[in-house]
């Protein structure tokens, strides 16, 4: 699937149709990076009105999924793709229904977070949820430049998690204990 | 050559055979020459040029001159390529060359650092694809770049990077990318340091005024400590008044993001501000209103009304007694406007652009007797930056001014708005 291989098209619109999808993707994808975030610091600052801005929010992604959608259904009625761009277009079509799932879990910490804000905040200052929502960030991060970089032989296996790194040592020490 | 084999054959009696015998000869040379020419040119930086004479030798004296001054000139040019290369990989901020598709053709060190990108790899990837936040994606779009755009690329951290596109040539551009972490907590700091301290001020404020007012209500107290005392409580009222601004400023600073809010019914909340300003005027102005659309406003109704009553009262201010002051409020293609149109001494053209700052005077003197907070505009300035709206002021001294909203047509709702009850607007 290399990015070459597309540019190879004898038709220049199925081109700059598959590109358009897959900066649409990643642009959900940025919006769902950015909702987790959000979603995380409002349950962890105990913040009722970002609380309530994700959870308003997941509209939009909902939007993009069913647009995205929209459009790779059009690819493949009209252009119908074979070979690696068919593998694109049905990884695009399973992505962005994980994607969309992600903002609707978001949605819910928000819708929590923005509830929970009210009650008194638990001893540990939900420390462990930093953190996992860190972790979880980070994957989502580098799932996505992965996709962003498909074919461009970079993806880091086994290399730490761009999340870890940013994690301070004394947090996962603190946590275990 | 040839006349040497003439001669040869001539003196052996096959002349033919001689002349042919010589240009075999030299046909041979003409070849070996050539080919050493050849395996020369191949392997010219590592082989001495062949010693060869005649033309032969002008040619390879005329390659190997060119070839040594492209030699230099290559050099020369790498040199300087990698000066810049490690110039720019010093530089204090990031640089993302983008070609018009809005793909990276280069980008620096510092550029990979703070947004995350590879060297190589990198290369020929939309921007947008690696640089997702959504903010960052509506700037590129939007392609206003007359302002740089600050983002927190990870929420919940300080880390703060300031984007700024440069565009040149045919729709290139450069990407200038700054870490702005300091500069960002030192500006959140001052903004805290504001609204601290104005809170802080507040309540031993509420103290003196309220023993101010006990001591004016006081019958036994001499009378000639009753003008100062009075005095001392309209300056502790006003010192209230500034306070209340500051914070309001400092809650609207807070943030940049724009206001959902509620549908607002406009032509009630002039009627409302009305009534409010001509019972405190006391018939001083007479206050025109001019409704030309039943359409609704969608905003932040406290806000709003903030905004709105913060114009009106300076045009009160500001417009000597029987002068007029008309609020009109009206909607065309793009979009809806709120207008105060006064009568008064108008403003001096110099000063119309820094009207809006913080404690900005036209005429220091005559703005404090009027009890102004200095911080009305600026608050007005605010609200309908949080609205997608603009203030206008135009005035011609001696005549009157003229402070206007306009609301993108996005902030309009165009059916009349039943309001529940106006006790909204009390904010």
């Amino acid at each position: 699937m290399e990015t070459s291989d597309l540019s190879q098209h004898i038709s220049r619109r199925f081109n700059e149709d598959l590109e358009r999808v897959r900066a649409q993707v990643l642009n959900m994808g940025g919006f769902v990076e950015q909702q987790l975030a959000k979603a995380v610091t409002a349950l962890v600052d105990g913040d009722s009105l970002l609380g309530e801005t994700v959870a308003r929010d997941d509209f939009q992604v909902n939007k993009m999924e069913v647009s995205i959608d929209e459009e790779c259904s059009r690819i493949l009625a009209t252009r119908a793709p074979a070979a690696s761009d068919l593998r694109l277009i049905v990884a695009i079509i399973k992505a962005i229904t994980d994607l969309e799932r992600m903002g609707d879990e978001c949605e819910k910490i928000g819708y929590i977070a923005s509830r929970l804000a009210l009650e008194e905040r638990p001893v540990d200052k939900y420390r462990e949820v930093k953190h996992l929502g860190r972790v979880v960030q980070g994957m989502v991060h580098d799932s996505l430049d992965a996709f962003a970089r498909m074919g461009r032989r970079c993806v880091w296996p086994g290399k730490i998690a761009w999340s870890m790194r940013n994690t301070r040592q004394s947090s996962v020490s603190r946590s275990r204990s | 050559m040839v006349a040497i084999g003439a001669v040869i054959g001539g003196l052996i009696g096959h002349l033919w055979w001689g002349i042919a015998g010589a240009l075999a000869v030299e046909l041979t040379r003409q070849f070996v020459n050539l080919h050493q020419f050849d395996h020369w040119l191949r392997n010219r930086n590592r082989r001495d040029p062949p010693d060869a004479g005649g033309l032969w030798g002008d040619l390879v004296s005329q390659v190997s001159r060119l070839h040594r001054r492209k030699q230099f000139h290559k050099q020369r040019i790498l040199r300087l390529f990698r000066e810049l290369r490690r110039s720019t990989a010093s530089m204090p901020d990031g640089v993302v060359a983008l070609n018009p598709l809005r793909e990276i053709v280069w980008f620096n060190r510092k550029a990979g650092e703070l947004l995350g990108l590879r060297r190589k790899t990198d290369f020929g990837l939309q921007i947008g694809s690696l640089v997702r936040v959504p903010e960052f994606a509506r700037y590129l779009e939007k392609g206003d770049f007359s302002a740089g755009l600050r983002v927190h690329p990870r929420i919940g951290e300080a880390f703060c990077i300031e984007f700024q596109a440069v565009p040149y040539g045919e729709g290139q551009m450069f990407l200038l990318v700054r870490d702005v972490t300091r500069q960002a907590h030192l500006e959140t700091m001052r903004k805290d340091f504001v609204a601290n301290a104005s809170h802080e001020l507040r309540s031993p404020l509420t103290v003196i005024a309220g023993y101010l007012e006990t001591l004016a209500l006081d019958e036994d107290l001499p009378a000639d400590l009753r003008p100062p005392l009075l005095e001392m409580r309209r300056q502790a009222e006003r010192m209230t008044a500034i306070i209340a601004d500051l914070l309001e400023l400092s809650r609207l600073e807070a943030t940049d993001e724009q206001v959902v809010g509620n549908p607002i019914d406009v032509a009630a909340l002039l009627a409302l501000l009305r009534k409010d300003a001509t019972a405190r005027d006391a018939g001083r102005h007479t206050i025109e209103m001019r409704v030309e659309s039943p359409d609704g406003l969608v905003g932040d109704p406290g806000l709003i009304h903030s905004a709105f009553s913060n114009l009106l009262e300076n045009a009160m201010k500001y417009t000597p007694a029987g002068g007029a002051i008309t609020l009109r409020w009206w909607v065309d293609e793009q979009g809806g406007h709120f207008a105060v149109t006064d009568t008064g001494p108008g403003i001096p053209e110099e000063h119309l652009p820094r009207l809006t700052e913080r404690f900005y005077r036209v005429d220091a003197g005559r703005a404090r007797d009027a009890g102004g907070s200095g911080l009305g505009l600026a608050i007005v300035r605010h609200v309908l930056q949080r609205h997608g709206a603009q203030l206008k002021v135009e005035s011609v001294e001696g005549r009157g001014s003229t402070f206007s909203c306009h609301f993108p047509p996005l902030r309009l709702v165009h059916e009349p708005v039943a309001l529940a009850d106006d006790t909204r607007y009390s904010a």
